[in-house]
């Protein structure tokens, strides 16, 4: 058994968003880890902004030492909890799928901040010249590795890895603008829902603060 | 016998082939790796129409993949990662890999600002284009290397100024951002003066021994 007085304590700070913050806190959720949500609102970020290293959220503390970078942190806690690969090839293929779902992010970008009506644009037109591109360029690749790795609700290896989670919210989150755009990517969709038919993400799921992104 | 464990170590070695441009980009990490650590590896360096040829067959749309016994693996700082795992370039704890990558990733982020600054700097010296380039580096390459090379600086100060950005030993990191330097000195000469930790960081990390080597005997590519 391990004693409660020898885990770290875990802080993770990011703004009250799904975003790139909601793949660590699943990953706490999962492995039954205590750890503090800290939600920073958005009024309140500028001030604290030198608090943190590289003036980024997330951020997450260990005993108060800081970790930045979004997929730093997922990687850190998943190393921690078991949820990356069952070996080195595995875990470097966890990688690769996650730094191509931040890729495809990036290239969502000029979309989301039209879709947001944090820019000037078209919506119909984003949508059709940068959204749907990116989605097929994408998700032809992740849904080619999930039936390449065997169509068993994870894509890599056998286990949930902090991947699954990842893309899962990512399909989540385009889907609430755009309903139905994974239709076309069913061995994707079969992931999202394994990791959303696990109790603990499902009561998450149902009870998280709802937000926009 | 002794020749017979030598056989097993060579049979338990992976071979690896590694597929990139013939340039240093984001590739030049993984090659450094390899020679920093005595490994071999195949260098498939692609010229010219080569790539455009090949990248509807290629596993992943983009370069550079790496084989490891046949076995493929894409994305630059998933390889650069799994390679330094192996041969021991990714500090000594769990929270040094971790602020390993995270420096990685504020790279990335450095790169994805300065990107409407690079084209208009690969060709400075093209009819015409003097003007864009100014503009480009006053309004986009400047804010991004202030923004970025002062996360670099108070990281380098915070690690003690020894020569590595985490940990007191090499990592990947440290060679992405020297290796990163040197092409900013090579195309926009006093650009990077100023912030004197990172000129400290990229003397002392070329000053390896093994890596200067490979520096001298590597194809030579601007970028």
């Amino acid at each position: 058994p391990v004693s409660l007085l020898a885990m770290p304590s875990y802080k993770l700070n990011y703004f009250d968003a799904r975003g790139l913050g909601e793949v660590s806190r699943q990953l706490f959720i999962l492995s039954g880890t205590p750890y503090e949500d800290n939600r920073i609102p958005k009024d309140q970020w500028p001030a604290l902004k030198e608090k943190y290293g590289f003036g980024t959220l997330p951020v997450l503390e260990v005993d108060g030492k800081q970790i930045p970078q979004s997929l730093a942190i997922a990687r850190y806690l998943a190393k921690e909890f078991g949820f990356y690969g069952a070996n080195a090839f595995e875990a470097a293929w966890v990688d690769a799928l996650a730094d191509q779902a931040k890729d495809f992010l990036s290239e969502m970008r000029p979309y989301f901040v039209i879709a947001m009506g944090m820019a000037e644009g078209d919506k119909d037109k984003a949508k059709a010249e940068i959204a749907l591109p990116a989605i097929k360029k994408h998700f032809d690749l992740f849904e080619k590795a999930a039936k390449d790795n065997g169509s068993n609700g994870h894509f890599v290896g056998s286990k949930l890895s902090y991947v699954d989670i990842l893309i899962s919210e990512f399909v989540f989150s385009i889907d609430s603008f755009m309903p139905g755009s994974f239709d076309a990517f069913p061995t994707v969709l079969a992931v999202r829902a394994k990791v959303t038919s696990i109790p603990a993400i499902k009561e998450w799921i149902e009870k998280r603060p709802k937000t926009v992104t | 016998g002794v020749s017979q464990a030598t056989e097993e170590k060579k049979n338990m070695s992976p071979v690896y082939k590694f597929t990139y441009f013939h340039g240093r980009g984001i590739g030049e990490v993984a090659r450094q790796l390899f020679f920093l650590s005595d490994t071999p590896f195949e260098d498939v360096r692609l010229v010219g129409e080569e790539w455009m040829k090949i990248k509807d067959q290629s596993p992943w749309g983009h370069l550079p993949w790496l084989e490891i016994d046949g076995k493929v693996l894409c994305q630059s700082f998933a390889i650069a990662r799994y390679l330094a795992i192996q041969f021991g370039f990714v500090g000594k704890t769990p929270f040094e890999s971790a602020m390993v990558d995270a420096l990685g990733d504020q790279y990335k982020d450095y790169w994805n600002d300065m990107k409407p600054f690079f084209m208009p700097m690969y060709r400075q010296n093209m009819e015409g284009m003097k003007e864009e380039f100014e503009k480009k580096k006053k309004d986009v390459g400047e804010p991004a290397r202030d923004k970025f090379y002062g996360i670099l600086t108070k990281e380098y100060k915070k690690n003690g100024s020894n020569g590595h950005m985490v940990g007191d030993s090499l990592t990947w990191i440290d060679l992405v951002v020297v290796d990163h330097m040197g092409v900013m000195d090579h195309y926009v000469p006093g650009f990077l003066d100023g912030f004197e930790e990172m000129r400290d960081l990229q003397k002392k990390v070329n000053a390896n021994p093994k890596l200067a080597e490979w520096i001298k005997k590597r194809p030579h590519t601007p970028q």
